[in-house]
């Protein structure tokens, strides 16, 4: 299976307002794919209807060829890790109970993990450098290190493909980086990320392809050098916009 | 491990004092002899058929309250969460309350329990619906004191239309809550409904640890959200229903064992279930205790006492909530 995730035609309505209007979208295996847009664009909408969290009203979406909405919620977890854009914790658990919470579909509890849990869990733990900090409480952390562990939580499940929504908000450009290697090395080994960010230097930098939302309709889509054109920042954020630089040095300014 | 067996030792050890201590002086030998069927008959029905059936209602009574508040705290990620403070208790109450004056308990003596869950599931849902929709902490505990205030003037509508005109006494005890004159035959009808209720809730405690992250993302972690919430409210239900059937309400209990059992569990809402249990019954039972040796002619309410120790808690917990905006 090369295709992991498929969106068709997809229409999100939220309290009567059409948030997503016929969006179409795929992710292959190996694949790391952006969704930008401003806000309000339908990223959030988009990603979470994919994952059948929220309600499709048209259109299809297809996880590993099947409905992820009429999935058992422990396969479609295995299958997709998903991160919410505001991700919560109601208790503040310990850093590495958090990450452990991404075991549950694998049947892994704090009372009893398999070998495998604990390799998933420390694996995780390291790739968002939080090995230090795997004993603190969440309320005694600072707002970036309580992303990366909700991330580390989203990395503990294994899961093929990792969807997640704004993973660098309030990230510092280090971390911001950090967040690309993981991404990168997600898709190295075989597996697929769908990421949604307002960070248009890190998806050009990043995705191999890039998917530019507004108004609940994709504006442009392909490589970022090809879809992020002027005349499309200019048709997204209604201000004039380029890519400009090389490689790792690509940034994108506005007027 | 070490926390459950603490907590059993306590529980041990407040009930034996409940065995002890009472209005009558009897000495320890007396009281071993009593318990065992020998010595004063006097004795022996005080000790067999007053204290021991009242200190282990209590112990099951504050067990129950314990890990039902906790179960609920975990399903709507709320820590002021309890049957008191929702009006599950009170609506177990009015479902017992109506066995009674309808005759029904006289004719099947299941009525009373069965009539309690009957209302708490009902109560125990409603608030779980509502709660869906109002997500705060404050708002819950307003949903609650509505249902509570509403089953409290049920109760005594149908005390003042029963055919048998109850007595005030009646209703003070339904809805202050009081475990005086309870007898093994109540104990034997209660624990069931009690036990199922506490094994339901258990088989839910992994689902209650992935509502850590809120609703939908528990959902896209693994969770069958509709079945953890089917186990807890029907859980919550058996086992506030199965309490207050015999006792009445008693509140806070359930707010007060999970709070202090929460930090020696790093924070973890499945394995604060059982725990929360040993605390609530433990601290019921000395509650219990304690009422019984206060200097006063009439006793203190078992539901008066719990709540003059947990309603100061509640408050302080509120006000915590509110100054952190809400958890992490």
């Amino acid at each position: 299976m090369t295709v992991l995730l498929e969106v068709t035609n997809a229409v999100v309505e939220l309290g009567g307002r059409r948030v997503v209007d016929g969006v179409s979208l795929s992710v292959d295996r190996g694949e790391i794919v952006a969704l930008l847009g401003p806000n309000g664009a339908g990223k959030s909408s988009l990603i979470r209807a994919a994952l059948g969290l929220i309600e499709l009203k048209e259109g299809r979406t297809r996880l590993y060829g099947a409905d992820p909405a009429l999935m058992a919620p422990d396969l479609r977890a295995r299958r997709a890790a998903y991160l919410p854009q505001k991700p919560e914790a109601a208790w503040p658990l310990s850093v590495e109970a958090l990450a452990a919470l991404g075991r549950y579909a694998h049947g892994g509890a704090p009372e009893r993990m398999s070998a495998d849990d604990v390799a998933a869990v420390e694996a995780a733990l390291v790739a968002c450098g939080l090995g230090a900090l795997r004993k603190r409480r969440l309320d005694e952390i600072s707002g970036g290190e309580r992303v990366r562990a909700h991330l580390a939580r989203t990395l503990a499940h294994a899961a093929p493909l990792l969807v997640l929504d704004e993973p660098t908000a309030g990230l510092d450009p280090a971390q911001t980086l950090a967040v690309a290697d993981i991404l990168r090395a997600q898709a190295g080994a075989d597996g697929a990320v769908l990421f949604s960010t307002h960070d248009i230097a890190l998806a050009a930098r990043a995705a191999g392809r890039v998917v530019l939302m507004r108004a609940g309709r994709v504006i442009a889509a392909g490589a970022p050098r090809d879809a992020l054109t002027p005349s499309a920042l200019q048709d997204a954020y209604g201000r004039p916009g380029r890519l400009i630089g090389e490689g790792a040095a690509i940034a994108a300014v506005f007027d | 491990m070490k926390l459950l067996a603490t907590l059993a030792l306590a529980s041990l050890a407040v009930i034996a004092a409940g065995l002890f201590i009472g209005p009558v002086a009897l000495s320890v030998s007396e009281v071993f002899a009593a318990l065992f069927g020998s010595g004063e008959p006097q004795a022996q029905a005080i000790v067999q058929e007053v204290r021991a059936p009242r200190v282990v209602m209590a112990w099951l009574v504050g067990a129950a309250l314990g890990i039902t508040g906790a179960a609920l705290q975990g399903l709507l990620r709320n820590p002021l969460a309890d049957a008191g403070v929702l009006g599950v208790s009170g609506f177990a109450a009015l479902g017992a309350v109506l066995a009674f004056v309808s005759g029904a308990a006289a004719l099947w003596p299941m009525a009373p329990p069965v009539g309690a869950l009957a209302l708490a599931f009902v109560a125990a849902l409603s608030v779980t619906v509502l709660a869906a929709a109002a997500r705060n902490a404050a708002t819950l505990a307003l949903i609650g004191v509505g249902l509570s205030s509403f089953a409290g003037g049920l109760i005594a509508l149908a005390l003042n239309l029963a055919p048998n005109p109850a007595a005030l006494a009646d209703l003070v005890n339904w809805t202050l809550g009081s475990v005086e004159g309870r007898s093994f035959a109540d104990i034997a009808l209660a624990a069931p409904f009690i036990a199922i209720g506490a094994v339901l809730m258990l088989i839910a405690a992994p689902g209650l640890r992935a509502l850590t992250l809120g609703e939908e993302a528990a959902g896209a972690l693994g969770l069958r959200l509709n079945r953890t919430r089917v186990l807890v409210v029907l859980g919550a239900a058996a086992a506030a229903g199965g309490a207050t059937a015999f006792v009445g309400v008693i509140g806070f209990v359930g707010v007060a064992a999970p709070h202090l059992i929460r930090p020696l569990v790093a924070h973890d809402p499945a394995r604060l279930l059982l725990p929360s249990a040993l605390a609530g019954g433990a601290m019921l039972a000395l509650a219990d205790v304690i009422v019984r040796v206060l200097p006063g002619d009439t006793e203190l309410k078992l539901g008066v006492a719990a709540a003059l120790i947990g309603g100061p808690l509640f408050a302080l917990i509120a006000a915590r909530l509110a100054a952190k905006g809400g958890a992490t």
